[in-house]
């Protein structure tokens, strides 16, 4: 039978070029292999695909090889095909066609799968580089950049009670939270949160704008003693413009986002800066410099009573032996000699101790006033007379004493009964018996006459005058008074000691008080004794204690301080 | 009886085409005839749309046929038009194959035996040459041609390529993609072809891509079938179409043959001509390029000129204004007065003929330098050469001592060595008082030397005494180096040549003129090179002082030139002057110890080796890249691309690698530059600094990136304009910086042009590649720096 | 005569770095703040100034260096750059004073760490990669392997050709199912194990022995050829990984520095804004 393959070729300019070829066969062979009628050299081709055959009842195609056929896009062994039918040869398409007179079969061959160039179509596979994989630079940047710029800076700007937001709120920077919280719910702006704020601020530690009232503008003291209302400060600025004060914040001190603890500096050279040339600042500054408890701090200077009648008080250094006028006459020596201590009511000599009269306070840092009921009475009994040797007199003011003896007395004449021969017998009659006018004038007589001499005897040298000093007063009704009695309560009011943390050194390591003779001792260590113990800061050998450990910088207690003259040496 | 014609113009190119032009204008009885079936062959077989410069620009036209630049088709097209309209003469397909008589009566013998007689001929047959045709029985059938411009408009045909050369070749695979192609090989096997060429043709003909016929010739040609003669007798091959690529006559043969004296046996030589391009046949002119005239407006020129000569008046070369211009400077002295004082007082000018001089100062420019003017500076990289004219100039030969000069006179030259080392320049020159140069470019001085053998002579004694003064014996009179001079002999080497073989015997002494070379000794069996000697040094003294035989091999690393110096006249001068032979002594110490060195280190050795081999040897700045630092980031191209409108003159990929040193396919600016020697629009020069660049009046014709063995060279279009850096950097907005660094494709309007490493000369930054490289991978060298042993050791 | 850019200089960059880094230290140890060390302090202010004018210096490199043609040298600045770059470590940290916490300060801060790490590994990958990667080619370029490979593949279908099914279908398995690098992970690992050539060289082996006798010598030329194959693919799956691994690092740096450019301006804008 007579074919004709017509083979196809489509070119760039989308016209198709025939090349028509006409072979006599029985059968239309088709594959790689060289004996095919139809064979194509292309490795995608099997070398025996298929067979077309021109049967009886019409075309047929059988796979020859061990490959099925591809007819139309179905998968067949064998198949009759009619005109128009495609049957896939490897990258071929093979279309059967209304063949012309005298050709039996007429096929078009067409290569719809050419084979590129190898290493193009290797690399259209291929991936060479990871800029191709998608990983950008930039769009990454992009996508980090704008998360960090959401999260941590709009964010935080618009957050509730921001500083920004209440700017816009109430369009007014100035205005700051008055009451200490106002909320205290966290919000975006806490990854601006340097650090943790300190214990004592962190009921309202979210509210930022709560102390940072101003933007770009350090936290100004206006947003602490908005809370801190008490508190007063150091010196008087306006009158004691110190630089290093009126240059310094609540903030440079109390640094906030450190930790817990409230005061952060403790450091002695935020006082010596001023401190240890003070003279030189100020004009006629009386306080004298210090810089270092160890090396630079003058004598301790006890505040001592001169003339307590007049309340005048000074601060005398103890270098210069300070004599303190108390009108007290107590010689701590001999009260602590036990030879000399027996207890009248026992008749026992007894060992007084520190503490028999000096107790401390509540708080253990201080010592109580010495009372005479509690601390000195059992010894010093105010008797007056044998007829009564158990009746005392309070321990009061002269008339008190003198009323106390004129009525006890009285009342003993008017009863009668008195045993004493030396009285008259209208004292000395039956208790009971009615008196006439001149008989109780008699008696009365008597009991004056007692008084005077019980009075004498209590506000002798012997009894009162042990401890005070007595003086003849006609004013008085009793005709004689007693010095005011002043001794100091703290000696060194400017700082703070506390016995308590000093409990465990014995009283006489610091007080000499079994060698003073006198209650007008100063019975204060000088600071060499402290010093043994304590150093300046950078001691390392002592305790190191700076300024803070015995001073206070806010001095509550007395009047903001300022320059004497209130002048600066420029 | 053939009719007689009073000229016949051989060729229908622009000279020839002006010159029929201008006789038709004249109503002259004349002929242009024309070999193939169009005028102005060469012009027609320009690639499509190819952009014809109309240089130089400062010389006006003088032609019947207009002209201007454009592109090829509208060019052809107008010229066509003016063939009819000025009713010239033309006839096709008359290929001339004899012209014989004289002035009156010449006869013309066509091909295919038809004759023209005629008084005048003009031969403007231009240098293309003949198409080697098939010339058998029926080759004049249409279905023969003999180029191919387009591969692709051939489809489904059957078609015989006929020829073993390149262009057969590669017109062949081509044509084979969509036609069945036979191609015809006259010898056993494709020799003399591009390695590339061989793979693709011996691949096709394996994979039975196309047919193959060896040791065939054709018999003969009828329609649509060729019969080739086989070594089994004869078969033929049906097709539709023969393609001949059988390569071109040279037409210097057929010129001879018509009794014209050539200048020189040099291949570029010219035919002897008069000032009106009458060659030494009376009767007989030539012109355009075959008479040295390559640019189309001024062969356009002579054509309308040498008619207006035959036809008896005498008129003044187009060039007269551009002469007269130049020499305006000295006080309106008349164009030909002046040109007569040059050629007395310069005797290396005066070899040249009247018209050869005149193109010659077109060229060459006019200068009038008062005392102390430095003409030129010691290291310049100038390479143009001066002729005194008037007055006197003195060479500042020590860069030491200014004083210690040399005064050089009236009539004598200066700057050659610049023009045949291609190095930088040895001395200082300054004007002595006032006078007068002439300062002609590299360009017309070669076209001198080959066209003017007497010039060359000149030239060359007068090189040779002063090389050997330079850089042999500095300050000795030139009395005492009579003797060597006399005997010294100039000797050219190609690449690989063996100047000195090891173990022959020493009689001569040999001074580097051009080129550079590599001293190599056989250590352990094997060729390891010593050290590398570039140009301005001696070799050789070696084994002349200590009276050995050879102890190296020295081999040309690119093609050189030597000047030999008789070893006797050698040991004289050093026997009368003892400090020259320290100096000789000092330097041959020297050696010994970097040789010493290099045995060592044979690996450094082996650099040298490499490098040489990459032609780094002729290089005079060379880009190296070490790999070991190199991250591949090609930021140096992009450098590249961004300081150079965007096209990238550098390939850092491509190039070889030895060891980690890789050498990147980019320009080294070679001392004596390939590109430069055919450019027909002289648009590529050499900077003061040495850097070869290409300025705009390129007309991108490729001929430089055909002659570049390196293929630095590249033709591109013009990038297209780029978005800011920042909209880059930010929103990717592209091409960023340095992307498509190559644009390859056409920008309407623009044209290409070609694109080469200009060292970043205009950039104060220096080279950018080197500057932008982050890991200090790439470095531009010198090569007498970088190969040098000790450096290279330094490197390890 | 190449000059490296970690040895440019005769390493004067190591050196400044070196410098600013003991004198910062010694600064650190002397200055004793009221409070702790901490960025709020005046050293810590200097430090913060030092190390963000540091910063911005960086992240000029991305501009500096495309600004082509200038008048200086990219290796001196990559060389200052990394050098510079890496004594960020001392400085940013001691500006800290070691606080850190969940906030923008610290973020900031950790992205520095991140982009230093990411460049630390950048200067491995340069100064170790680039030697590896020339002796892994031999000397010819990526395209030279390519169209070797190309070579091959065409010479293979050729000698298929005439060959049974079975290997001409591994011929074309070897050409048509073989790629290079693809995913990250497989270009990161410069292997293949779905290789289209490997594979199909394993199942040729045995039929070099099986085909029978006039296929044989093609089959085994087959089996040499598309072995050469195997190993072309593999030097150009080390091209590539040793290229990507020289390029993926930057594609943490760039983006990282980015954010902390954000990041630090934020820090610097929150602790001024809240002072």
């Amino acid at each position: 039978m007579e074919v004709s393959i017509t083979t196809l070729t489509r070119r760039k300019n989308g016209s198709i070029g025939r090349k028509e070829e006409v072979k006599a066969c029985e059968t239309l062979r088709i594959g790689r292999g060289a004996e095919n009628e139809i064979f194509l050299l292309d490795a995608r081709v099997p070398l025996h695909l298929a067979a077309l055959h021109d049967g009886a009842d019409g075309l047929f195609i059988e796979a020859t090889g061990s490959n099925d056929l591809r007819l139309n896009n179905s998968i067949v062994r064998k198949a009759h095909v009619n005109v128009g039918d495609i049957i896939g040869i490897g990258p071929y398409d093979l279309c059967i066609v209304e063949p012309t007179d005298g050709i039996n079969i007429a096929v078009t061959l067409e290569l719809v799968q050419p084979i590129g160039d190898d290493v193009e179509s290797l690399l259209s596979r291929s991936n060479l580089t990871i800029a191709k994989v998608g990983l950008t630079k930039r769009s990454s940047s992009w996508i980090f950049a704008s998360i960090v710029l959401v999260v941590f800076l709009a964010l935080p700007l618009l957050s509730t009670n921001s500083l920004f937001t209440k700017y816009f709120n109430d369009g007014s920077l100035e205005q700051k939270s008055q009451s200490m919280v106002n909320s205290n719910e966290s919000n975006f702006d806490v990854s601006w949160v340097s650090g943790e704020v300190m214990n004592s601020h962190k009921f309202f530690a979210n509210d930022c704008a709560a102390c940072h009232t101003k933007p770009f503008v350090m936290v100004e003291d206006a947003a602490c003693t908005a809370c801190h209302k008490e508190q007063h400060g150091h010196i008087d600025k306006i009158k004691f413009p110190a630089e290093e004060l009126t240059s310094t914040r609540c903030a440079t001190c109390h640094t906030d986002h450190q930790g817990p603890h409230p005061v952060r500096a403790a450091k002695q050279e935020l006082c010596s800066d001023c401190h240890n040339n003070l003279d030189q600042k100020v004009e006629g500054m009386h306080l004298a410099n210090v810089s270092d408890f160890g090396s630079n701090h003058p004598q301790f200077k006890p505040t001592v009573w001169q003339d307590p009648s007049k309340g005048i008080k000074k601060r005398i250094s103890l270098d210069d032996s300070p004599i303190e006028v108390s009108n007290l006459k107590f010689p701590h020596k001999t009260h602590m000699n036990a030879k000399r201590m027996r207890n009248p009511a026992t008749g026992k000599n007894t060992q007084l101790e520190c503490a028999s009269c000096h107790v401390p306070d509540i708080s253990g840092a201080y010592i109580q006033p010495v009372k005479m009921e509690e601390h000195c009475g059992d010894c010093h009994v105010l008797t007056f007379d044998a007829i009564a040797p158990k009746r005392t007199v309070s321990h009061g003011k002269p008339e008190t004493v003198y009323r106390e003896l004129n009525e006890f007395y009285s009342s003993l004449a008017l009863k009668g009964g008195v045993t004493d021969e030396t009285a008259p017998k209208v004292v000395r009659r039956r208790p009971g018996t009615p008196l006439v006018k001149e008989e109780k004038k008699a008696a009365l007589q008597w009991a004056m006459s007692k008084t005077e001499k019980s009075s004498r005897y209590l506000f002798s040298a012997s009894q009162c005058g042990s401890c005070h000093e007595v003086i003849r007063d006609k004013n008085n009704a009793s005709g004689y008074n007693v010095e005011p009695v002043k001794v100091a309560q703290i000696w060194q009011p400017k700082s703070v000691f506390d016995h308590g943390k000093h409990k465990d050194v014995s009283c006489a390591e610091c007080h000499a008080a079994d060698t003073s003779m006198k209650s007008s001792d100063v019975l204060l260590p000088k600071i060499e004794g402290c010093q043994t113990c304590h150093g300046g800061e950078e001691a390392t050998d002592k305790i190191p204690s700076t300024c803070i450990s015995c001073h206070g910088f806010h001095r509550d207690d007395v009047a903001i301080m300022a320059s004497p003259t209130g002048k600066m040496v420029q | 009886m053939a009719d007689q014609y009073e000229v016949a113009i051989v060729g229908s190119g622009p000279s020839g085409l002006s010159a029929g032009a201008r006789a038709a204008e004249k109503g002259m009885k004349h002929i242009l005839l024309e070999t193939t079936d169009h005028a102005s062959d060469t012009i027609y077989k320009f690639q499509k749309k190819k952009f014809v410069m109309a240089t130089p620009d400062i010389m006006p036209l003088r032609s019947d046929v207009s002209f201007e630049v454009g592109v090829r088709e509208d060019i052809l097209e107008t010229w066509d038009k003016e063939i009819e309209e000025q009713s010239i003469n033309i006839s096709y397909k008359s290929e001339v194959t004899a012209i014989t008589g004289e002035k009156g009566n010449f006869t013309l013998t066509l091909k295919g035996g038809r004759t023209i007689n005629a008084n005048h001929v003009v031969l403007s047959i231009g240098m293309q040459g003949n198409i080697r045709k098939l010339d058998v029985d029926g080759d004049d059938w249409e279905g023969v041609q003999y180029q191919l411009d387009d591969p692709e408009e051939y489809e489904d045909e059957q078609i015989v390529v006929v020829g073993a050369g390149d262009a057969a070749i590669e017109n062949a695979v081509a044509l084979a993609a969509q036609n069945k192609v036979a191609i015809v090989n006259r010898k056993g096997e494709f020799a003399r072809v591009k390695s590339g060429n061989l793979t693709l043709i011996t691949e096709s003909i394996e994979s039975g891509l196309l047919e193959c016929y060896f040791n065939a010739n054709t018999a003969r040609v009828s329609p649509g079938e060729i019969v080739l003669k086989v070594p089994e007798g004869e078969t033929a091959v049906p097709c539709n179409r023969i393609i001949a690529r059988l390569g071109a006559m040279a037409p210097r043969g057929f010129v001879e043959s018509c009794g014209i004296k050539f200048t020189s046996d040099d291949r570029s030589a010219l035919p002897e001509l008069s000032e009106k391009y009458e060659s030494s046949v009376p009767g007989l002119y030539v012109v355009g390029a075959l008479a040295g005239y390559p640019l189309i407006k001024l062969a356009m020129n002579q054509g309308y000129e040498v008619v207006e000569t035959i036809s008896g008046n005498d008129i003044a070369p187009a060039d007269e204004p551009l002469l007269e211009e130049k020499f305006a400077s000295l006080e309106g002295r008349a164009v030909n007065e002046v040109l007569q004082t040059i050629q007395e007082n310069v005797p290396l000018l005066s070899h040249m003929s009247a018209l050869q001089f005149r193109e010659f100062m077109i060229d060459s420019t006019i200068h009038r330098v008062k005392a102390d003017d430095v003409i030129f500076l010691r290291n310049d990289y100038t390479n143009s050469v001066y002729s005194i004219v008037e007055g006197s100039v003195s060479a500042l030969i020590n860069p030491d001592d200014p004083s210690e000069r040399v005064t050089l006179k009236k009539g004598s030259f200066f700057g050659e060595m610049g023009l045949i080392a291609g190095r930088r320049r040895t001395a200082t020159i300054m004007a002595n008082g006032d006078s007068i140069l002439v300062e002609t470019p590299r360009r017309a001085m070669l076209r001198l030397i080959n066209s003017v053998p007497g010039a060359k002579k000149v030239l060359d004694t007068a090189a040779i005494y002063r090389q050997i003064q330079t850089h042999l014996a500095p300050n000795i009179e030139k009395e005492l180096l009579k003797d060597i001079v006399d005997t010294a002999q100039v000797e050219s080497l190609s690449a690989g040549d063996a100047l000195i073989k090891q173990g022959d015997d020493a009689d001569h002494v040999f001074l580097i003129r051009s080129g550079s070379f590599t001293v190599s000794s056989l250590i352990g069996g094997r060729d390891v090179v010593l050290s590398y000697i570039p140009s301005g040094n001696y070799i050789g003294e070696m084994a002349l002082l200590n009276e050995a035989p050879r102890s190296a091999t020295v081999k040309a690393t690119v093609a050189s030139e030597v000047i030999r110096i008789d070893a006797a006249a050698f040991r004289e001068l050093l026997a009368n002057e003892p400090t020259l032979r320290r100096e000789i002594e000092d330097k041959f110490q020297d050696r010994m110890v970097e040789n010493m060195e290099t045995e060592e280190r044979p690996e450094a050795g082996d650099v040298i080796d490499f490098l040489v081999g990459q032609g780094v040897g002729e290089a005079s700045d060379v880009l190296l890249i070490d790999e070991s630092l190199c991250v591949r980031c090609d930021n140096c191209e992009k450098a590249c691309a961004e300081t150079h409108g965007g096209i990238s003159r550098l390939n850092r990929e491509a190039g070889p690698t030895y060891e980690t040193l890789h050498v990147p396919t980019s320009c080294r600016h070679c001392e004596h530059p390939h590109c430069m020697s055919d450019c027909p629009a002289d648009a590529i020069h050499r900077a003061p600094d040495g850097e070869v660049f290409i300025d705009d009046t390129c007309i991108g014709c490729g001929n430089c990136a055909g002659n570049c063995p390196y293929g630095v060279i590249q033709l591109a279009y013009p990038a297209k304009e780029k978005p800011g850096l920042l909209s880059w950097l930010l929103f990717g907005s592209g091409p960023g910086p340095g992307q498509d660094k190559n644009p390859g494709e056409k920008v309407a309007g623009a044209r290409s042009m070609a694109a080469k490493c200009d060292m970043c000369k205009d950039i104060e930054g220096g080279a950018s590649c080197v500057s932008a490289c982050p890991t200090g991978a790439a470095i531009r060298v010198k090569p007498e720096e970088f190969l040098s042993i000790t450096n290279l050791a330094k490197a390890g | 005569m190449h000059d490296g850019f970690l040895t440019y200089g005769k390493m004067k960059f190591l050196k400044l770095a070196v410098v600013l880094c003991v004198v910062t230290i010694v600064a650190y140890i002397f200055y004793e703040p009221i409070d702790e060390h901490n960025g709020g302090t005046w050293l810590g202010y200097t430090l913060g100034t030092i190390g963000a004018l540091l910063i911005f210096w960086l992240t000029w490199l991305g501009i500096r260096k495309r600004r082509y043609g200038a008048n200086f040298s990219l290796s001196a600045w990559v060389s200052a750059h990394v050098y510079l770059g890496l004594s960020l470590i001392v400085i940013a940290t001691l500006h800290t004073g070691f606080q850190f916490g969940w906030n923008v300060h610290t973020l900031a801060y950790a992205l520095m760490m991140i982009v230093i790490i990411s460049g630390g590994f950048g200067i491995y990958a340069y100064s170790r990669y680039p030697k590896i990667m020339s002796e892994n080619r031999r000397g010819s370029s990526l395209n030279d392997i390519l169209a070797q490979i190309g070579d091959i593949d065409r010479e293979c279908r050729q000698i298929a050709a005439p060959l049974p099914d079975n290997v001409s279908a591994l011929v074309v398995q070897s050409c048509e199912q073989t790629q290079l690098g693809g995913s990250i992970t497989r270009i990161l690992s410069g292997k293949d194990n779905r290789c289209g050539a490997t594979a199909a060289f394993e199942q040729l082996r045995p039929l070099v022995s099986e085909v029978d006798q006039q296929y044989s010598q093609a089959t085994r030329k087959l089996l040499i050829l598309i072995g050469k194959k195997c190993g072309l693919l593999t030097t150009v799956r080390r091209d590539i990984q040793l290229k990507a691994l020289m390029d993926i690092w930057l594609r943490v740096h760039i983006p990282m520095t980015v954010a902390l450019l954000i990041a630090l301006l934020i820090h610097i804008f929150s602790v001024f804004y809240y002072w």
